[in-house]
């Protein structure tokens, strides 16, 4: 009970220290900008949809990393300037123990975080409101669940040219790699000419059942001028029903057509013709060229449970930066803080990477001793830290995918609590250890 | 018994390599009997703060060892019953005096009522009911040092540990705190003071230590330590100068010694302090 008083003061304290620096109102006022005035700023292709896509994918990012920074700032300040100004000496001599005080931090920094958040979505969920016309337009936002399509004849392929590579002699390529190589060359479509993508549905659960479905694609073109492409998109059920839709004027970039209400079940086709009289060949993208989208959730539920993690990654950031403030000073607890988060992004990147033959690419670096170790730093740190940052809902949110439940379940048990806890017994551990001179 | 008890205390402060820097206590034996008023006396750079600050905790001994209340200073049970006033009060600006209280009670895992009725009596036994609610960061220097008196007290500790606790204050808060270190001796607590205000150690303590240099010079009970047994003094009331001839020379055929008559003069502190007093009256309605 005593600890639980401690740990309610302590909280207290932060809350009311956070509300009062001119850090929060700055940080409102960025996340109001970010959420709430960028959505009028931002201009598409012209189209509702265009707009609105842009609208969920800028401001969350933005307001995230604005998050992000002022929660590593004041989360290295409330540990590192209480050691610097003397005020934690006089709470260190108090019978509440150190695990305590750092907790009552921070759920501070978790309020803050907590209210900020609240704004941001509260405002950016009213700009999409106001400039979806029509209102009904926003449904591209749902939440969706995605069937991708069945890449098991092309990783066939993949691996049949593998194999005649290694009876070459040659040095034989990832079979991922080699996957790649083969879709980005079977998903090229140069005009009059069409490609067909089978989507499995069987075993999702839903099969048969009514429902609202639309159909996402992502492709570039080959001309260097933006130009506009003519085609047809044919959907082809197990039962024989086929379903055209003309998709004339296309830019290239991701796009999501709406299919309206349908009980697809089995195995769908899914094919893209390019017309004959089409401006230019079309490269669909070999990571997610085409997915049927099903309706699940209402766009205000999907960015709810959105920012509901994105808080749990600010809540861990918060306990990274609060334990490095208790262990160095101030600037250079901000510094580790920063750059390991950076590191983090720049391994996510690295992986991210696509082709390896690509100019900026792991083929290329792996050519010197100094690169190679950075690669090989960046892969270990990526391959560390893989698991918890696919739980980033940013690009799920973007590309109108529904967060599950599970995804919530898993960051709240990492990110909320076995990274704090574990970052909360180290600090408090230490600062046990540590001496207070001033 | 004793509250505190050193054996070869000693801290020395390192440079980035390791290296010895500086020694700022050296076989410190102390020893504080409970329910004492005890100075901590000594030049600055003495090693006065850094010896509290190992009896606090918040440094860790070099060599010797440290009982503080028949523990470790680090032993939750010891800081239950340890309030510690630091030289520099690193206190919450934006906090008003009442909520620096409530917050320093909650550590004691005090809270609610009682924690509203401790931080009321304490507001009003430092002088400062009047600005309890005024942020912290409007307050004087003296202020502070009330306010920094107040939290040490907030969990009534059995051992009290003051360093220059009269730095800042006014002669009427020199007198407050004097007056409240004493009463809390009365009651059998411990108060241990650091200071180099000779005067305020002089008026309390029944026993100091004098550091210099991180090493014990000199200690014991005050009153022995100045008493100068080889002078006596007779003090009287409103001697005519005819009977004060009359004495001295009757002193002289008795001891065969000259005497030297003066008048005793009233400390500076209590002629203000009676001063003030006079003032507050005549301007009182």
């Amino acid at each position: 009970m005593k600890t639980l008083r401690a740990i309610l003061a302590v909280f207290q304290v932060t809350r009311r220290r956070i509300v009062n620096s001119r850090a929060f109102i700055w940080l409102l006022l960025a996340v109001l900008a970010a959420s709430g005035a960028l959505p009028f700023a931002l201009r598409g292709d012209g189209s509702t949809e265009s707009l609105l896509k842009l609208a969920v994918i800028y401001p969350p990012v933005l307001v995230f990393g604005i998050l992000l920074t002022g929660t590593l700032w004041t989360a290295a300040a409330l540990s590192a300037q209480d050691v610097e100004s003397g005020a934690f000496s006089a709470i260190v001599v108090k019978p509440a123990p150190l695990t305590a005080v750092w907790l009552g931090k921070w759920l501070g920094l978790l309020t803050l975080n907590a209210v900020l958040l609240g704004v941001a979505g509260v405002a950016l969920r009213t700009a999409i409101a106001i400039r979806a016309t029509p209102s009904s337009a926003t449904r591209i936002l749902d939440g969706h669940a995605a069937f991708l399509p069945d890449d098991a004849p092309l990783r066939e392929e993949a691996s049949a040219r593998q194999t005649v590579i290694r009876m070459s002699g040659e040095p034989t390529p990832d079979v991922n790699s080699l996957l790649m190589h083969v879709k980005t060359e079977a998903f090229r479509i140069p005009p009059g000419q069409h490609y067909s993508w089978t989507i499995p549905l069987d075993g999702s659960g839903i099969a048969g059942a009514d429902a609202d479905w639309s159909l996402q694609f992502q492709f570039h073109c080959a001309a260097v001028e933006r130009r506009p492409i003519d085609g047809t998109w044919t959907i082809r059920t197990a039962d024989g029903t086929e379903q055209k839709i003309p998709a004339n004027g296309l830019l290239d970039g991701p796009h999501q057509l709406p299919l309206g209400s349908a009980a697809y079940a089995g195995t769908v086709s899914v094919s893209f013709s390019n017309q004959s009289d089409s401006a230019a060949t079309v490269f669909f993208s070999p990571l997610a060229p085409v997915s049927l989208l099903r309706r699940e959730m209402p766009f205000g539920q999907n960015l709810l449970r959105a920012f509901l993690l994105l808080f749990c990654f600010l809540a861990a950031a918060a306990a990274l930066a609060l334990s490095l403030g208790t262990l160095f000073s101030f600037p250079v607890a901000v510094f580790i803080a920063s750059a390991l988060v950076l590191a983090l992004l720049l391994a996510h990147s690295f992986a991210a990477i696509p082709e390896p033959g690509h100019s900026h690419g792991p083929s290329d670096l792996a050519a010197h001793a100094g690169s190679r170790a950075g690669e090989w730093m960046l892969a270990k740190l990526h391959h560390g830290t893989a698991r918890t940052l696919r739980l980033m809902p940013l690009r799920q949110l973007a590309d109108a995918r529904t967060i599950r439940t599970s995804q919530l379940v898993r960051a709240a048990l990492a990110l909320l609590a076995a990274i704090p806890s574990s970052l909360c017994l180290i600090s408090g551990l230490h600062l046990r250890r540590r001496e207070f001179p001033i | 018994m004793n509250a505190i008890e050193t054996n070869q205390l000693t801290k020395h402060f390192r440079d980035f390599w390791g290296r010895i820097h500086v020694t700022a206590v050296r076989d410190l034996n102390l020893q504080v009997t409970t329910g004492s008023l005890f100075g901590l006396l000594g030049p600055n750079g003495s090693g006065k703060t850094t010896t509290l600050k190992m009896l606090t905790g918040l440094l860790h001994p070099t060599g010797g060892s440290v009982r503080v209340l028949g523990g470790a200073p680090r032993d939750r049970a010891t800081r239950q019953r340890l309030g510690y006033l630091p030289e520099t009060t690193g206190m919450y600006p934006y906090l008003s005096a009442r909520d620096m209280l409530h917050f320093h009670a909650g550590l004691f895992g005090i809270a609610g009522d009682d924690a509203r009725r401790k931080a009321d009596a304490l507001l009003e036994t430092v002088g400062l009911v009047q600005a309890a609610n005024r942020p912290v960061g409007e307050f004087s220097q003296g202020m502070t040092r009330r306010l920094g008196l107040a939290l040490a007290l907030i969990n009534d500790p059995e051992l009290l540990i003051l360093d220059e606790p009269t730095a800042g204050l006014d002669p009427s808060g020199c007198r407050l705190v004097k007056e409240l270190l004493r009463e809390r001796a009365a009651r059998g607590k411990t108060v241990i003071i650091s200071s180099h205000l000779l005067a305020d150690i002089e008026d309390i303590c029944e026993a100091v230590c004098i550091l210099h240099d991180g090493q014990l010079i000199a200690g014991g009970p005050l009153r022995e330590m100045l008493e100068q047994r080889e002078q006596t003094r007779f003090t009287a009331t409103d001697i005519s100068p005819e009977h004060q001839a009359a004495l001295q020379d009757a002193f002289r055929q008795i001891t065969g010694q000259p005497a030297t008559i003066d008048y005793p003069r009233l400390k500076l502190e209590t002629f203000f302090d009676q001063a003030v007093r006079t003032a507050q009256d005549t301007t009182q309605p």
